[in-house]
């Protein structure tokens, strides 16, 4: 039973770091029908920016949180607006999808050669001390974690729901076409998504640098967001929300029950979610300009 | 028909040419000789690739400044494989087309296993300080042209559930089984020896060489309480590991192999995460009580020039080099098979302590025990 809470604990923190990576590549898909297959790379630039921050600049961990949130949302702006768009105005998503492989190439190298091939510690993080929580041992960190997330995803149903951008972001990710005829602007909201995409990946950035490390290969963990997102069903938020936790659960559960299969349980799922609702946990069958 | 003849005449001139250089062996470049460095400047191999190509450039760049080998310089020609086997065996390829003859590689278990077959097929003679993993030796057939200066994985495996027992305060150990040949082996090592000498292993958890959540592997790991986590990987993934054991609670001993010597591993693990490590290692030096007075000396020397003390990688490449250099010597030629021979008759005690190979090239250098506590490597207090 303490151990069944542990892992829930463990699993909902990692899950909290999958969806913020889930919602990035969601929302990028929701505003250009686009999978950026970069974006994961995006949340390593992140950590490595973070790093220098604490480690050169000499700034704490969470003024170095801002500074990375503000350059992960600028690269994710800049890349969609100067390289993805000019792409997909040339109607051959096809082409696009290919930049974005691209793009996540020379992405891993810049991490590779600007930051080098070890492992870099934070100076600070977010805490290295047990919590106990009636008889289980759960890692400070994990709360943290789970706690900013959860953070972050009520922020973003704030912005969705409440202002006028996010009326406008909805509205096109339901029908782009309808949208438009509204007088709603599809490049400024390509640029919002692609900003608070961004902000997900900086605030995924410093959340796995501190968990681990930062290092040109967490672009790895990234990936796995695109499993995420497609297990909640690609575009829907809160299917991004679900599919994050889904995964942090099963890999928990599964490292425990079936340790064989853990590593590739996000795929797994994933595969299985799509042969049976292709449209995902949580998603519509299809958007009505598709 | 005068054309014809002048230009047979050309091809055998040619020909002969480009025979007479092939008779010269050891790779030649004027008067240099040709020395081949392959090993892993990027990735995870970085950790332990670039510090044994450091200390083969240390070696040579001592020999070269005392006169060089039977009157010629070191060249020293460098083949990054990456970590990568097969990126491994190409620039083994590359190195051999290149003229060299005679090689150290700082490469991984994997990428030597892959490599080592290439090197055989060409005849060129490696000496690697890294490749512990007893397949390495085991593959070779007949007069070995692969040798290792460290000792194998088993038997840094088997050495630290020997002294794990010894020790008195460890019973019950859980095991991280990095899942590669280096992990793999070095994991049975220790199991095989903990059964044997009554040390209970409360799980073996085997663990994907990219995974860097171990929290729910820890969680099932010290539901068991163990005394003591066995960790089979790199500095990395061990660093990890530590790191996460702490976080999660656990204050018992953490048990390892010598990649776990790396500063890597103190910096990932942190020092709350590597304090109280006991690992098995092939070097004297981390525990001064271990080392000579020459060794001292090195040492002293090489941190003035280099702001830092030498690691176990380092030392062991500088050692493999000079063992190079005597079998050149002894051999009284850079032919690579006649420095094989001598090679296997070469001993001496190098700067990273004894340095000698049995007759199927596996080296014959003492496993040492230290530990991580305060701050500072030193000799286990059990």
């Amino acid at each position: 039973m303490n151990d069944a809470f542990a892992y829930l604990v463990q699993g909902l923190a990692q899950g909290g770091v999958y969806a913020l990576i889930a919602i990035g590549f969601s929302l990028i898909y929701r505003s250009s029908g686009l999978l950026n297959l970069a974006f994961g790379e995006v949340v390593m630039l992140a950590s490595l920016v973070a790093f220098t921050m604490m480690a050169d600049a000499g700034v704490g961990f969470w003024l170095a949180g801002v500074v990375c949130i503000v350059v992960a949302g600028m690269i994710s702006m800049a890349t969609d607006a100067l390289i993805l768009q000019p792409i997909l105005k040339t109607g051959n998503i096809a082409n696009a999808l290919v930049a974005s492989v691209g793009l996540l190439i020379i992405f891993n190298q810049v991490g590779l050669i600007v930051w080098g091939a070890d492992p870099l510690t934070y100076p600070e993080n977010l805490g290295d001390s047990p919590v106990h929580i009636g008889s289980a041992t759960v890692a400070v960190q994990s709360l943290w974690i789970m706690g900013i997330s959860l953070g972050a995803v009520i922020a973003l149903q704030v912005f969705l729901r409440r202002t006028p951008l996010g009326t406008a972001m909805r509205a096109t990710a339901m029908d782009r076409v309808a949208s438009q005829l509204m007088g709603i602007s599809p490049f400024r909201v390509a640029m919002t998504a692609a900003l608070i995409a961004g902000v997900m990946a900086g605030l995924s950035g410093i959340l796995l640098g501190s968990l681990y490390f930062a290092s040109y290969t967490l672009g790895g963990i990234g990936i796995k967001g695109i499993a995420a997102a497609t297990i909640g069903g690609f575009g829907d938020i809160r299917g991004a929300i679900a599919g994050g936790l889904l995964v942090g659960l099963a890999e928990s559960f599964g490292t425990a029950y079936v340790p064989s299969l853990a590593t590739n349980i996000a795929w797994l799922l994933m595969i299985a979610v799509l042969m049976v609702r292709p449209q995902g946990i949580l998603g519509v069958a299809g958007r009505r300009d598709d | 028909m005068k054309t014809r003849r002048t230009l047979a005449a050309v091809v055998a001139t040619a020909l002969a040419i480009s025979l007479s250089a092939c008779g010269t062996g050891g790779g030649s470049s004027g008067d240099e000789l040709k020395i081949g460095y392959i090993g892993g400047a990027s990735g995870f191999s970085a950790a332990f690739g670039v510090p044994t190509r450091d200390g083969v450039e240390a070696a040579v760049k001592a020999v070269n400044a005392d006169g060089g080998v039977l009157g010629r310089k070191i060249k020293l020609v460098i083949a990054d494989d990456k970590g990568d086997p097969t990126a491994s065996q190409t620039a083994m390829r590359r190195l051999a087309s290149d003229g060299v003859q005679l090689a150290i590689s700082g490469s991984s278990s994997a990428a030597s296993l892959a490599h080592q077959s290439v090197a055989a097929q060409n005849q060129v003679l490696v000496i690697s300080p890294i490749g512990s993993d007893p397949a390495i030796i085991e593959n070779q057939e007949g007069t070995p042209w692969y040798l290792v200066n460290v000792p194998s994985n088993t038997i840094f495996g088997a050495t630290m559930a020997e002294q794990a027992k010894k020790s008195g305060t460890i019973n019950s150990v859980a095991v991280f089984d990095r899942d590669d040949a280096y992990g793999n082996t070095i994991t049975a090592g220790f199991v095989d020896k903990a059964k044997e000498v009554g040390l209970k292993v409360t799980g073996v958890r085997t663990y994907a060489i990219d995974k860097k959540d171990f929290g729910s592997d820890l969680i099932s790991a010290l539901g068991a309480e163990p005394d003591a986590l066995f960790l089979s990987g790199y500095a990395e993934d061990s660093g990890l590991i530590a790191k996460q054991a702490r976080a999660a609670g656990f204050t018992g001993t953490i048990l390892g192999t010598s990649p776990m010597t790396s500063p890597q591993y103190i910096e990932v693990a942190g020092e709350k995460g590597a304090n109280q490590s006991y690992i098995s290692t092939a070097s004297a030096l981390l525990v001064q009580s271990n080392a000579s007075e020459e060794q001292l000396e090195f040492v002293a020397s090489w941190t003035k020039e280099n702001g830092q003390a030498p690691n176990d990688y380092q030392l062991a490449a500088y050692d493999s080099l000079m063992a190079m250099v005597q079998a050149i010597e002894k051999a009284d030629s850079t032919d690579a098979a006649k420095v094989r021979d001598a090679l296997l008759k070469t001993e001496f005690t190098g700067v990273s302590g004894p340095v000698g190979f049995d007759d199927d090239g596996a080296s014959r250098r003492p496993v040492y025990v230290v530990e991580y506590l305060d701050g500072m490597w030193q000799e286990p207090k059990y």
